[in-house]
């Protein structure tokens, strides 16, 4: 693990350890030759006719070495041949590999045809969603234009009400020529619009008029009839 | 600490992530759904992404999530695979838990499936090694081992250079 240290305050443990050259591009510390003879220039003079000395390995020496070698390659090439074997076994090639491909392939459309079928099975329900949706809105549209349809034709009655009133007031009116005449009526016929009520509904005409003094003609208030 | 911002930050934790095990199957490139933000028979594709989506992001980095709104009338699931196949999944008025359960079962890998591979991962990295990608560079650093020569200098017996003398020839 490699453990650094950084001002005392917090200890950094990385969990993997990669040398420092292979994250960084450049190669630090690689030295050059200083000096190679260049090869159009023949050997020095000493070393023209040198021939280097075979050296003699002892015959035990031998025959242990030739033992290891033999032991290691022997070793070596069992180790290359059972993976070999096992690489043929379970390549991507070999027929356990395919076999199980096919069985994938298999279980992958029976899992499609299941898949499906659940949209048929949602369609349905979908369908029948949509139908009850269209019947409600349906008889919300139907009621909602029967409702206008009412509402209009009381407007209509109101507005016909409103048109016989008026007609029936327009009798009323005072016509230009009666003008005159109408302005004489009212000033000699004042109308006094003070009235008081008593007790029981009463109408006491005037502006000074007491209840005992008023015998005949009781007029009460029409709510109290 | 404070509490993590925005609307069910649970969803952006590590263990919530991992909790999923929706793992797609290498076949499936492409995962997308379509909804709209409003309407009933859309709620449990809304719940979906907004639960469900993140997790399965995480477990398969290499497939492209993608979401569709309010460009269709009833929701769905397509899924593309390499070979140019199309799975077609109808969500409609279909729960969160439903769309889950179904998508597991027609192409997400197996409970079995994946704790085989969990078993065949841990397997390949054993805490033992040394080296490089692991976590002790050299055996000098285990405990009970011969210390780095370049600290403690070997016992001459173990050193070349005074085991065969100096020999020029």
């Amino acid at each position: 693990m490699n453990i650094s240290r950084l001002g005392n305050e917090c200890l950094h443990i990385s969990r993997y350890w990669y040398p420092a050259g292979d994250t960084a591009a450049s190669i630090l510390g690689s030295q050059s030759v200083r000096w190679k003879k260049p090869r159009w220039i023949p050997r020095s003079k000493s070393k023209e006719f040198f021939v280097p000395k075979r050296c003699k390995i002892p015959e035990e020496e031998v025959i242990e070495l030739t033992r290891l070698f033999n032991k290691y390659r022997t070793e070596m090439k069992s180790v290359r041949l059972h993976l070999e074997r096992e690489n043929r076994r379970t390549s991507a090639t070999s027929e356990l590999a395919s076999q199980q491909a096919a069985e994938e392939e298999e279980e992958h459309l029976r899992l499609m045809e299941y898949n499906i079928q659940e949209n048929k099975r949602i369609a349905a329900l979908r369908e029948k969603r949509l139908q009850e949706q269209y019947e409600t809105d349906l008889a919300r549209v139907i009621a909602s234009k029967e409702k206008m349809e009412k509402l209009e034709l009381a407007e209509e009655q109101e507005a016909l009400r409103i048109i016989a009133e008026t007609q029936e007031l327009v009798k009323t009116f005072i016509k230009r020529e009666d003008l005159e005449n109408a302005i004489e009526e009212a000033i000699e016929n004042p109308k006094d619009y003070n009235f008081a009520l008593d007790a029981e509904g009463q109408i006491l005409k005037g502006q000074n008029s007491l209840s005992k003094d008023v015998q005949e003609d009781k007029e009460v208030l029409s709510s109290r009839q | 600490m404070p509490f993590m911002k925005g609307r069910f930050p649970l969803r952006r934790t590590q263990k919530y992530l991992e909790s999923s095990n929706l793992v797609l199957k290498e076949r499936v490139k492409v995962f997308t759904v379509n909804y709209n933000v409003s309407g009933n028979h859309h709620q449990g594709a809304r719940d979906f992404v907004y639960w469900n989506i993140p997790q399965i992001q995480y477990k398969n980095p290499g497939v492209q999530v993608a979401t569709f709104k309010n460009m269709t009338p009833s929701p769905f699931i397509r899924m593309f695979c390499e070979n140019g196949e199309e799975i077609l999944v109808d969500v409609d008025s279909k729960s969160k838990t439903d769309i889950c359960d179904h998508i597991k079962k027609i192409i997400c890998k197996t409970d079995a499936t994946l704790e085989q591979e969990a078993l065949e991962k841990k397997s390949l990295d054993n805490p033992a090694n040394f080296g490089w990608g692991c976590d002790r560079q050299c055996i000098c650093e285990i405990v009970g081992q011969v210390p780095c020569p370049s600290v403690v200098p070997l016992p001459k017996v173990m050193r070349g250079k005074y085991k065969w003398g100096q020999t020029f020839d």
